[in-house]
């Protein structure tokens, strides 16, 4: 299979794991091992000094994985871009999920705010992978502002609904020149493998693999499904029709 | 002097370094970072970064998320 390409880097997995909602760090890292995957979320916090620092990092921090840390908790591109700068001294690296979603309930991402900081940010050397709306136009706006990728949502966060958007994210893939991630709203294996069938690039998948009874059986099949769908995308599907073709021979030798 | 870190008050030594405070604080460097005023501070730098009285410091810390 082709290998995704993403700012001159290359991925063999085009399964991206978030690293949010596992029930230990142990399990966490079996299911990155059994995803496959070559690039990992994080996120930041203020330390609590009452608490322990979290160990997560010393379990993503693996050969062949790429970190990428985001922004979550930011409301606007100037709180955006100060969060990056913090995530490139943390967690020494240029790259970044930038994503800017003041709304809680929903938490979709603000396009006016991530343009403006994707702007920013690219000129200032970041490898930007912005988490937005299905909206093709904005896409286009964004590749103009130097991003790296985009990461359109199948559905809002940890809803687990699958391609809501999917009529949008076909536009999306169809017209872009940078690699397009599906990201937020991939509840199943066969979700990703829909997301990949019709040429998305990548998959991020969070919730539901952390949540799953057992993730990582769950990142296993991830996997498996990602695969699977890049590889029918690249053989081709055959195309749909309304009436029935037989797929048979119609000799009537039996009357 | 006092210094706040995360919006919590800490007695140091005048001249204390930004460096020697977080490594007193027993701190691992790796997977922090450190902004003083919004101004990020990179970790070369946290040695020659000497505290003042009423510093307000912010230090987060990598966790897990998606």
């Amino acid at each position: 299979m082709k290998k995704l390409v993403i700012a001159g880097r290359e991925f063999e997995s085009r399964l991206f794991l978030g690293t949010g909602k596992f029930s230990s760090n142990e399990v966490m890292a079996e299911a990155i091992r059994a995803s496959g995957t070559q690039m990992v979320t994080a996120a930041m916090k203020r330390l609590d000094m009452e608490n322990k620092q979290d160990d997560m990092l010393r379990h993503i921090t693996m050969p062949g994985i790429q970190l990428l840390p985001n922004t979550s908790g930011v409301r606007n591109a100037k709180e955006a871009v100060f969060a990056a700068k913090l995530a490139r001294d943390a967690f020494e690296t240029n790259w970044l999920k930038l994503e800017i979603h003041p709304d809680p309930r929903y938490l979709l991402p603000d396009p006016v705010e991530t343009l403006k900081a994707t702007e920013e940010l690219a000129k200032e050397g970041f490898i930007v992978l912005p988490y937005i709306q299905a909206d093709p136009v904005l896409c286009k706006l964004l590749e103009s502002a130097g991003t790296a990728a985009v990461m359109p949502l199948g559905a809002p966060i940890g809803t687990n609904k699958g391609l809501v958007t999917r009529e949008m994210l076909q536009i999306i893939i169809g017209q872009s020149n940078v690699p397009v991630v599906v990201d937020a709203g991939i509840g199943a294996p066969s979700h990703a493998a829909e997301a990949m069938e019709i040429g998305a690039d990548a998959v991020l998948v969070n919730t539901a693999i952390a949540v799953a009874g057992d993730p990582v059986a769950m990142a296993n099949a991830f996997r498996m499904s990602v695969e699977a769908g890049r590889m029918a995308y690249e053989a081709r599907l055959a195309s749909k029709l309304d009436v029935a073709e037989a797929s048979s021979p119609l000799t009537s030798f039996l009357m | 002097m006092i210094v706040i870190l995360n919006d919590k008050r800490h007695e140091v030594a005048e001249g204390t370094t930004l460096a020697s405070f977080i490594d007193g604080l027993g701190i691992k460097p790796n997977g922090v970072a450190v902004a003083i005023y919004y101004e990020v501070i990179p970790k070369e730098r946290w040695e020659d970064t000497v505290l003042y009285d009423g510093v307000e410091i912010m230090l987060i810390t990598a966790v897990s998320g998606g």
